[in-house]
């Protein structure tokens, strides 16, 4: 019978295949009392099925750590803590000594205690910690019972698992081979099962509550992960339709994939660089992924903000030798100095209140006034350019004075630590931030001083148009594509192009496929952005004419409204 | 017994390793250690205890220590907690 039901998509992807339903065997224990002289007997019952779940456990670790990476063996070594943990054992054994419980209904009861504790958590994550409890539960009242574990490790055809949850145990010893997709009734987008199908890159629904209801095994069943839709019985038409909306998708996919290597490169041989912005070495998985050739945009503020202390030379240069390194000399990294104040605290620095942060005591107006930090900043990050190809950018810079006091500085750390014999990146290039009206405005003069400018459309949008676009009833007002913005988009390029120098952009915009052609037609050399949209942006660079993007460009410039801008710009492109 | 406060400035929290790590150190002192955090208090050597504490991050919580060790308990578990960062 066709049976539909919604989830949370967490894992890219349709499947459509028979179902094979992973219903656990419930064990209920017998609520009987135990013996007067029982507990003793219970007591090691109990001892003895833990022992076995930890070396059970053990054993997963290394399974996991081979088949899945650190990250799943990661899951295991938590739960081997929680069979180490007093409170378990002791919730346990206070069960079978003071509510003479056998070990069985003692186990079963003390594990839904203590998951109990964990459904009432504010943090989601946290929450759903609770399968995990479960899982390992599960496994002692398996070792103390000797019930089986239902195993997916040899499925015999393709099939879709449903399950309420899976816990990590399963998912462990699953027949990836085989599997196609997931969707279980519980779980969200930090679950167990989340995290393993995005690694395999499976289709997965979660969340999906009473989809169990609908499957019993065997049915055809379509798992629509783009839009988190489920169709269980399907007609012969939706299958149709699906397996169409499938092969699009892995069209897609495949496309994005093969795009990784090309250059992005117009139809008529124009070129651009697109880069990534990352806010750690964290990020930069995701930017080779996604074929980044640079990171346009490192933002240091992380390093300052998760710390306890201002971060030291040595724990800075840790950071920035690992990415640069990681990114390899033919890949340039643009690291920002500290841009703090404004919106963006510290922990352990109390900024003095001010009625307009925004236009207050923040990022280079900072580090001037602090030296030390700014010299401690900057002396990490050019002994960090020896081990690939860093580039120095200055953010807030309103003024010629500002950027050659900030060189200034850079200058006094160069000579400190040639003095000291301390390798550094010599030719390290120095730009800066374009993000505020009187730059643009100076570009012509800022331009004969830096390598570089780098564009961002955030902060630019907001100072030029005089919007907080954190306050929400003026958000409809923050808007990049208002012309006036785009003619300072428009300036500043100009001005590097005059003196010999390149524009690239790391705001919002460069990311936005409203704005690729418009900023390729201005004549922008890079655009840098969250990695996941470089294949997107890459393929509609790969798709324009340069010389069709330049009239576009124009005509956008001379637009009279954002509206007129967006009509040219041409709907929001798509892959 | 000792007690000191301490913020949590790890962007997740006390999440699954840290708080495994934290309750592998709790375990080589003798002394009790509790931490407290909003009305909840729980048993620094049990990862359920610490996990369901609910600490995020800028929780200001309270470690306290108390036994032979406390001081030397105290001034790790606030070392390792105000150190995280993952």
């Amino acid at each position: 019978m066709r049976f539909e039901c919604r989830g949370i998509p967490v894992s890219d992807g349709i499947a459509i295949a028979r179902a094979v339903v992973l219903r656990p065997v419930e064990i209920t224990p017998d609520p009987a009392e135990i013996a007067p002289d029982g507990a003793e007997a219970e007591l090691s019952r109990f001892s003895e099925a833990l022992a076995a779940a930890k070396e059970q456990i053990e054993a997963l670790v290394e399974s996991a750590a081979e088949r899945l990476g650190e990250q799943q063996a990661e899951i295991f070594r938590a739960h081997l803590s929680v069979l180490e943990d007093p409170v378990l054992e002791e919730t346990i054994q206070n069960k079978i000594t003071q509510e003479r419980h056998n070990a069985p209904y003692a186990i079963a009861e003390g594990i839904k205690e203590i998951a109990a504790l964990f459904q009432q958590l504010r943090d989601p994550y946290l929450q759903e910690r609770a399968a995990d409890i479960r899982d390992v539960g599960r496994r002692i009242l398996e070792n103390a019972t000797g019930a089986a574990r239902v195993e997916l490790s040899c499925l015999t055809e393709d099939c879709i698992v449903a399950a309420r949850d899976l816990t990590p145990s399963e998912t462990v010893s699953m027949d990836f081979a085989h599997t196609l997709g997931f969707v279980t009734e519980l779980g969200g987008r930090t679950s167990h099962t989340a995290i393993i199908s995005r690694s395999m890159e499976i289709p997965a629904v979660v969340g999906a509550a009473g989809v169990l209801e609908g499957i019993s095994g065997g049915e055809t069943v379509i798992l629509d992960a783009l839009d988190g839709c489920v169709v269980v019985d399907p007609t012969a038409a939706e299958i149709e339709c699906y397996e169409g909306k499938r092969r699009d998708f892995l069209r897609r996919r495949e496309a994005l994939a093969a795009l990784r290597a090309l250059p992005a490169q117009t139809r008529d041989g124009k070129r651009f660089e697109l880069c990534a912005n990352i806010g750690g070495p964290g990020d930069l998985a995701g930017a080779v992924k996604y074929g980044a050739q640079g990171v346009g945009l490192y933002r240091t503020e992380f390093l300052y903000m998760n710390n306890t202390h201002f971060p030291s030379e040595e724990e800075q240069f840790a950071a920035y030798r690992e990415v640069t390194a990681e990114m390899g000399a033919q890949s340039p990294v643009i690291v920002r100095t500290l841009d703090i104040g404004g919106d963006k605290d510290l922990p352990y620095y109390a900024f003095e209140r001010e009625d307009n942060p925004f236009l207050g005591w923040r990022a280079i107006r900072m580090c001037l006034d602090r030296r030390d930090l700014f010299k401690t900043q900057l002396r990490a990050i050019l002994r960090a350019g020896v081990f690939g190809k860093l580039r120095i950018m200055f953010p807030m810079i309103i003024s010629l004075e500002e950027l050659l006091a900030a060189r200034e500085i850079l200058e006094e750390c160069r000579k400190e630590l040639r003095a000291e014999g301390v390798p550094f990146q010599e030719d390290i290039e120095v730009g800066i931030m374009v993000e505020t009206p009187a730059a643009v405005m100076m570009a012509d003069v800022l331009a004969a001083y830096v390598d570089f400018f780098s564009i961002g459309t955030n902060d630019l949008t907001q100072y030029t148009l005089a919007v907080d676009r954190g306050n929400p009833r003026i958000a409809g007002r923050y808007d990049p594509l208002h012309p006036a913005v785009l003619r300072s988009i428009k300036r500043v390029i100009d001005a590097s192009h005059a003196a010999g120098k390149w524009t690239g952009m790391c705001g919002e915009l460069a990311g936005d496929l409203r704005a690729a052609a418009l900023l390729a037609g201005m004549g922008l050399d890079e655009f840098s952005m969250t990695a996941s949209s470089i294949p997107s942006v890459k393929k509609q660079l790969r798709d324009l004419d340069f010389s069709d993007a330049r009239a576009l460009a124009e005509r956008a410039l001379a637009a009279a409204t954002a509206d007129e801008v967006r009509r040219i710009a041409g709907p929001r492109g798509h892959i | 017994m000792v007690e000191a406060n301490v913020q949590v400035v790890n962007k997740t929290g006390l999440h699954a390793r840290p708080a495994s790590n934290l309750a592998g150190l709790a375990k080589k002192f003798k002394s009790r250690i509790t931490l407290l955090h909003e009305e909840k208090s729980g048993d620094a050597k049990s990862i359920i205890r610490i996990l369901t504490l609910d600490i995020n991050l800028g929780s200001q919580i309270t470690v306290r220590a108390e036994g032979e060790d406390e001081k030397e308990a105290l001034a790790a578990v606030v070392q390792f907690i105000s150190s995280l960062s993952e």
